[in-house]
């Protein structure tokens, strides 16, 4: 078996090649125009949170749907430490003392959301995994729902549904590419791990987690709260990038992109992560131009809403039904092409023949 | 007339061959009978003519028609009845619910009552239960309610999947004696059988499986005498 | 204290009937449906379409537009991933529910609408003291006759038994001849029936409609198959009727300086549940796959 020649160095080719994508992507966006660049660094930043849920989903195969509320935290967390004095005090008078006191750097903000939202998932992993997989995927949501509101309406904390604003949109590609290779060596090494592997292992056979039970729950809970900080992180940064920030903005539209980027990319590796998030940012940036009206190419076209939700969850059906593993079906990115290993049966070849 | 045709059969699990080239026919009025170690491959095989499994390539052919793609109903309906080794019985469900059910793969027009009754003569003991849920019933009783279901859709071929597992001795001569009577009757069966004397003495063709490869056995009775023959068709005895 | 108890009732009934919608398609195919909201926000909709119409041409209608939705929703995305990973099937009707919602909103417009919907039922009756809306009254009573109907039918109609027998074990259902398509026609059917008297009555009881409505009543649906306890259909309605008295209870007793907080507690309260029985309250282990 190839398994045991496998060098460290072979194993941490997704990893590395995954970076030297980012790294491609960000090099080719820094010579485009500015709106090429912001575009850019949303993808980073989208591609910080889908290697975050992906940590968990990618691993785990329990369907998260409401991993955002990780991000939510982050996302409002950052947003309070970084918004300078004065201004905080104009939005949110009613802030607690300490609360208003606060103001950090962007990196250091980053880190202290990140570890609210591994507090929090913490708290929710006692919650919500011990149910059953599917159960606890859309507990899960319940849990995000919950969270929208109380984001919706702690006025004194968050300015309810008005939002925060002015926090500081600085975000550059520069910055924000080091904390996506950040991320992405976050979720190599938890892929690498005893862990990791054994969670991978419960994912392929059912039966052998059923009866490593307790065992399995601690992998889940581990990951869980390594994928909430970085997903809260990843909030962070998203906050920054947005510049102002509503509970919609962290809630059911942001979950439809994550899952698709990871869905399309291909669930089950962390190069279908990557992949996917540039793929889809590509396509949702399109999309959103085309429902916002307005020139493309040589086209006049008017505003549209709802197409964008419609492509895209179109898009996620399609790839549903037609290549469910995604673009990279459950492979990792390998140094040799060829690259086999990974990868689980897709699908099945003994199952009833015949639909009718 | 050759009711069932299979051609060399494979079906896999991921990378493991169960079934590996598998043929074998049978004729009306046939009892055939397939003997052979665990893990051998050969609830595979019943599973694929009963289309409840995909193979992975070859043929099955019913009365002269290709049926392989053919969902489990549809060749059900068209006189194939099946009972797997779990026995399947439906335990929700009432013993009668079960034996109607079965009137699923009749034809239209057909009573099912009728033939819930000529089932039920088999196996009288289950007559005056026909109300209580299946979950009472013990492993011979089961076993006893999966034959009779089946036999309720008046099917052509019957396909049995180790029908002796799991049953106290005494229970499995009452078992064997009914399936004699089917025989006698001129029924056709197809079973997949561990208890190899039990076979023998029920079939009038045997193979043996081994390691998903088929081979005919043409004289049972040297299985139940001689052990190097014994050895030699079915592994470790 | 009475009142709450009424209160409860009536909506523990509309939790019911959107619940039994859901758990039924789950108990035989395994299929979690996301898109049972649309399902639902649909009916909402259809109600404008027709509302000229007299009321009961309008029900009619209403219904038949849902099912016939079901329906293709079954033959269009769901019949090519039958049999599909849990996972699969679950972001399919996912994906489904918000392409159905985007395609309702490209057309309706993302604004809420309002309808009118049985304004005669507005009045209220004394009943033991009590006083309780005729609409909550009518509630009730339908989804009871509906829940002794839909026993009636899983029971007396040959269907029905292939339903539950395909609930049981759908492998060994079709090894008989059962056929899979029919069965599964006829819970989608079922279902989709299900979801238009709940979103008849869901309308009647707020009044508006926007694209995005499906999600809260979806996820009702949800929490209480979860509460009730996963691969039971009758423990769908428990868990939906303990979900209305937790929803009650707060709401009644909640200072009022937290009463927007009141879903998030009641999830809270459902989790604390969970953590001491994960099967549900009547759940059995082994349900579903891990």
């Amino acid at each position: 078996m190839t398994n045991q020649r496998t060098s460290v160095f072979a194993r941490c080719a997704p990893g590395v090649i995954c970076t030297l994508l980012v790294l491609a992507v960000s090099g080719l966006a820094l010579t485009g125009s500015e709106t090429t660049q912001r575009t850019a660094t949303q993808m980073l930043v989208m591609g910080v949170i889908a290697v975050g849920t992906y940590i968990f989903v990618g691993n785990s195969g329990v369907l998260s749907f409401g991993h955002v509320m990780f991000v939510a935290v982050g996302a409002y967390a950052t947003a309070l430490m970084t918004i300078p004095h004065n201004l905080k005090q104009a939005l949110l008078p009613a802030l607690p003392g300490w609360l208003a006191e606060l103001e950090f750097g962007l990196p250091e903000a980053l880190l202290i959301s990140g570890l609210l939202s591994l507090l929090v998932g913490v708290v929710f992993s006692l919650l919500i995994l011990r149910l059953d997989g599917m159960a606890a995927g859309i507990a899960s949501l319940a849990l995000l729902i919950s969270v929208n509101v109380v984001i919706s309406n702690w006025d004194a904390v968050t300015r309810g549904a008005q939002g925060i604003v002015g926090i500081p949109a600085d975000l550059t590609v520069g910055a924000t590419v080091p904390w996506l290779i950040g991320a992405i060596a976050v979720a190599l090494a938890y892929q690498l791990s005893r862990s990791g592997f054994r969670l991978r292992a419960s994912r392929e056979d059912p039966v052998a987690a059923a009866a490593l039970g307790v065992r399995i729950r601690r992998d889940r809970s581990i990951a869980f709260v390594i994928s909430a900080f970085v997903c809260g992180v990843g909030g962070g940064l998203y906050a920054h990038f947005l510049g102002a920030l509503t509970p919609g903005d962290v809630y059911l539209q942001l979950t439809l992109l994550t899952l698709l980027m990871l869905i399309v990319g291909g669930i089950r590796s962390l190069s279908g992560a990557v992949i996917g998030t540039v793929f889809i940012s590509v396509l949702a940036e399109l999309l959103r131009r085309i429902e916002a009206g307005g020139e493309l190419g040589p086209l006049e076209l008017p505003p549209h809403p709802g197409v964008q939700q419609l492509i895209l969850a179109l898009t996620l059906m399609l790839t549903l039904l037609l290549r469910p593993g995604g673009i990279t079906a459950g492979r990792e990115l390998g140094f040799s092409l060829l690259g086999r290993r990974r990868g689980p049966h897709t699908r099945p070849t003994a199952d009833p023949a015949g639909s009718g | 007339m050759t009711l069932l045709e299979v051609s060399d059969l494979y079906v896999s699990y991921g990378p493991i061959d169960a079934v590996k080239g598998v043929s074998l026919s049978v004729e009306r009025g046939d009892v055939v009978a397939i003997v052979g170690p665990n893990g051998a491959g050969k609830s595979s095989i019943l599973q694929a003519i009963q289309g409840l499994v995909r193979s992975r390539s070859g043929s099955v052919r019913w009365r002269g028609a290709d049926i392989t793609d053919w969902a489990p109903e549809r060749r059900a309906r068209a006189g194939i009845a099946f009972v797997p080794e779990s026995r399947g019985v439906f335990r929700t469900l009432s013993i009668g619910e079960n034996l109607r059910l079965a009137g699923c793969a009749l034809a239209a027009g057909v009573d099912v009552s009728e033939r819930v009754q000529l089932a039920l003569r088999h196996f009288p003991a289950l007559a005056d239960r026909v109300s209580e849920r299946a979950a009472v019933l013990s492993g011979g009783e089961r076993q006893q309610l999966a034959i009779g279901r089946a036999l309720v859709a008046a099917p052509e071929l019957l396909i049995l999947d180790e029908p002796s597992l799991g049953l106290a001795p005494v229970v499995l001569d009452e078992l064997f004696a009914n399936l004699a009577a089917l025989r006698d009757e001129g029924r056709t069966i197809l079973l997949v059988e561990q208890n190899v004397a039990r076979a023998v003495k029920l079939a009038n063709h045997l193979f043996s499986l081994r390691g998903g490869v088929i081979e005919r056995v043409d004289e049972p009775d040297e299985l139940l005498r001689n052990p190097s023959f014994r050895a030699k068709h079915l592994g470790m005895g | 204290m009475a009142q709450n108890l009424v209160n409860a009732l009536s909506i523990g009934s509309l939790n019911a009937l959107i619940a039994i919608g859901i758990a039924l398609l789950f108990s035989i195919m395994g299929l979690i449906n996301f898109a049972h909201g649309e399902l639902i926000m649909i009916g909402g909709y259809a109600l404008l379409w027709f509302a000229a119409l007299p009321f009961a041409v309008t029900a009619v209608l209403v219904v038949a537009v849902v099912i016939g939705c079901a329906l293709a929703m079954e033959r269009v995305a769901f019949r090519s991933v039958r049999g599909a990973s849990g996972e699969t099937l679950l972001m399919t009707s996912f994906a489904l529910s918000l392409f159905v919602q985007g395609g309702v909103l490209l057309f309706e417009g993302p604004n809420p609408q309002s309808a009118d919907v049985l304004g005669s039922l507005g009045a209220s009756v004394e009943v033991a003291g009590l006083s309780v809306g005729k609409l909550d009254l009518a509630i009730v009573g339908v989804t009871a006759v509906l829940l002794l109907g839909l026993a009636w039918f899983l029971r007396a109609t040959p269907l029905g038994v292939q339903m539950r027998a395909a609930a049981e074990d759908f492998r060994m259902a079709r090894a008989l001849g059962v056929r899979a398509n029919l069965v599964v026609a006829g819970a989608f059917g079922v279902s989709g029936a299900f979801a238009a008297i709940a979103a008849i009555f869901l309308i009647a009881r707020t009044g508006t409609l926007t694209p995005a409505m499906g999600l809260g009543p979806v996820l009702t649906g949800f929490v209480a198959i979860v509460l009730g306890g996963l691969g039971r259909l009758w423990a769908a309605a428990l868990g939906a009727f303990v979900l209305a008295l937790l929803s009650v209870m707060l709401q009644a007793y909640l200072p009022s300086g937290m009463a927007a907080y009141r879903d998030a507690l009641v999830y809270l309260g459902i989790a604390v549940i969970l953590m001491f029985r994960p099967h549900g309250i009547a759940g059995r282990p082994g349900a579903v796959r891990v």
